[in-house]
């Protein structure tokens, strides 16, 4: 995924530095840990997927909404604004925990 | 090549009284004669913190004295421009060597303390009369070839030696023979040898550490060693390399779509930050081994005002079901935890997968041993593969 991302970094930097930059920054998206962090992460693969051939503008939008509102709300109003697909809903998966007596 | 037309190596060594310049002198004539090149060295005294260092000038021909026809001439003097190799002690005597025209852009390698030894005028100011080091320091990369900068003094003073073994150290990777040359000459030094020896070797691998970034704008490279430090605390070396494999190629990116470096190298720069960040983040492995850490028990005794001889008991409590912990430990934790039975220490709490699963264990002893144990296999696992 670190790879996927560092892909799109250097590929977009080629074709214009400030859409490259804009993605770099994009990095910040992932912190935290457990759900945050896959969150995060998942957040990065679809801007990464789907506005990596964006403006730079558009793309520092959707990273300013992801950071923005932790439901992200506002990354699926920023992604749809530009004609790119909200994000896919994630399964959230009901555990069973049988009790146990100490 | 004909061999008479090789030109010399030309080094200026900058040092101040007792740092040993002299004797860095000396070893480098001696290493080049027993390297069978032809040297010459001579030194002009000088009056270091006020007008100027104590320097010492040296010429090596790259050149078997035996091929030779007849004897080269090597010159007494440095000049301007004609500079191989710049080696100062002290960093504001390094601005002076710039400010002198010893120091060129095309041609000359500056191996520098950032050290300083403040200056019969800068004591002399009443309020704060300290020299800019950040000035002089991008005075040093503006007008070198290349640039090796770090603290020689402390260096020194952890190897238990003097300046001049690590300036010998940084210095070696542009001298023409081998590093065992120089240890050789080194080790006939007698007393305090040994201590000289590990000097140098600081010098050296101070002098590597920095050949990986250099050329870079300082904030870069900064980031970039921070960011590397952290990956390798993290992981380990080899987890360290890929972080710079990583940046070389998005450097190379950026190079390619702003050769004049117009934007400072931001793109790499922020790209170091965040992949750093990302490479080394906070698992569970990591916040056991902050948790468990000495310096982390001190703080809360510290905290708590607590006498020596009493314990404490401190409570960590995760989110639920541990998400960074791989499922198979987790469970066997769980399921040892309500037993009381794993290493007989951990006596966690996990009531059930939707509420936080708590340890304690005393002040004095490792809280979470289920996480800290599975730190081997996530090395090898999980955790390289982030």
């Amino acid at each position: 995924m670190i790879e996927q991302w560092l892909d799109a970094v250097s590929q977009a930097s080629k074709a214009s530095w400030a859409r490259g930059y804009e993605l770099a920054l994009c990095g910040r998206l992932v912190k935290g840990y457990g759900a945050t962090n896959e969150r995060g992460k998942r957040n990065l693969v679809h801007i990464v997927t789907h506005l990596a051939t964006s403006d730079a503008a558009v793309i520092r939008e959707a990273r300013e909404a992801a950071l923005g509102d932790e439901g992200g709300k506002a990354l699926d109003r920023a992604l749809l604004a530009h004609g790119a697909p909200p994000r896919p809903v994630v399964a959230q998966p009901v555990r069973f925990v049988r009790r146990t007596h100490p | 090549m004909d061999a008479t037309l090789k030109k010399p190596i030309c080094i200026l060594i900058g040092a101040l009284g007792g740092e040993g310049g002299g004797v860095l002198a000396q070893w480098i004539v001696d290493a080049a004669a027993s390297a069978g090149f032809p040297a010459q060295s001579t030194s002009i005294p000088g009056v270091a913190q006020r007008t100027g260092a104590t320097t010492y000038y040296v010429e090596i021909l790259p050149v078997p004295a035996a091929s030779l026809p007849r004897a080269p001439v090597l010159s007494l003097y440095p000049v301007p421009g004609c500079v191989d190799l710049v080696v100062s002690s002290e960093l504001l005597e390094t601005g002076r060597m710039i400010a002198n025209g010893f120091v060129s852009p095309d041609r000359t390698t500056l191996v520098t303390s950032t050290s300083r030894t403040l200056t019969t005028a800068e004591k002399m100011a009443l309020g704060d009369g300290r020299f800019d080091s950040g000035r002089l320091l991008d005075a040093a990369h503006a007008f070198s070839r290349r640039v090796v900068a770090f603290d020689m003094e402390e260096a020194a003073h952890e190897a238990g030696t003097a300046m001049s073994a690590v300036m010998f150290g940084a210095i070696s990777g542009v001298l023409p023979w081998e590093r065992a040359v120089c240890e050789a000459v080194i080790g006939e030094g007698g007393r305090g040898a040994r201590a000289s020896l590990a000097g140098f070797a600081l010098g050296i691998a101070a002098a590597q550490g920095q050949g990986e970034s250099r050329g870079l704008p300082r904030e870069t490279r900064d980031m970039i060693a921070l960011g590397r430090d952290r990956v390798v605390e993290f992981q380990d070396a080899a987890y360290g390399d890929l972080y710079l494999e990583r940046l070389a190629c998005i450097q190379a990116a950026e190079h390619a779509s702003d050769p004049d470096a117009s934007h400072d190298l931001a793109l790499t720069r922020e790209t170091a930050r965040f992949l750093a960040l990302w490479m080394a983040f906070d698992d569970v492995v990591r916040v056991a081994a902050l948790k468990s850490s000495a310096a982390r028990f001190t703080r809360v005794r510290g905290e708590v005002a607590q006498a020596a001889a009493t314990s404490c008991a401190s409570t960590t409590t995760f989110g639920p079901a541990c998400p960074s912990l791989p499922a198979c430990s987790r469970r066997r934790w769980q399921r040892d935890s309500w037993r009381g039975t794993a290493a007989g220490r951990s006596r966690g709490r996990c009531r059930s997968s939707s509420t936080p699963m708590r340890s304690q264990g005393s002040c004095c002893c490792v809280s979470l041993p289920p996480a800290s144990g599975c730190a081997a296999t996530a090395h090898a696992t999980r955790r390289s593969r982030q």
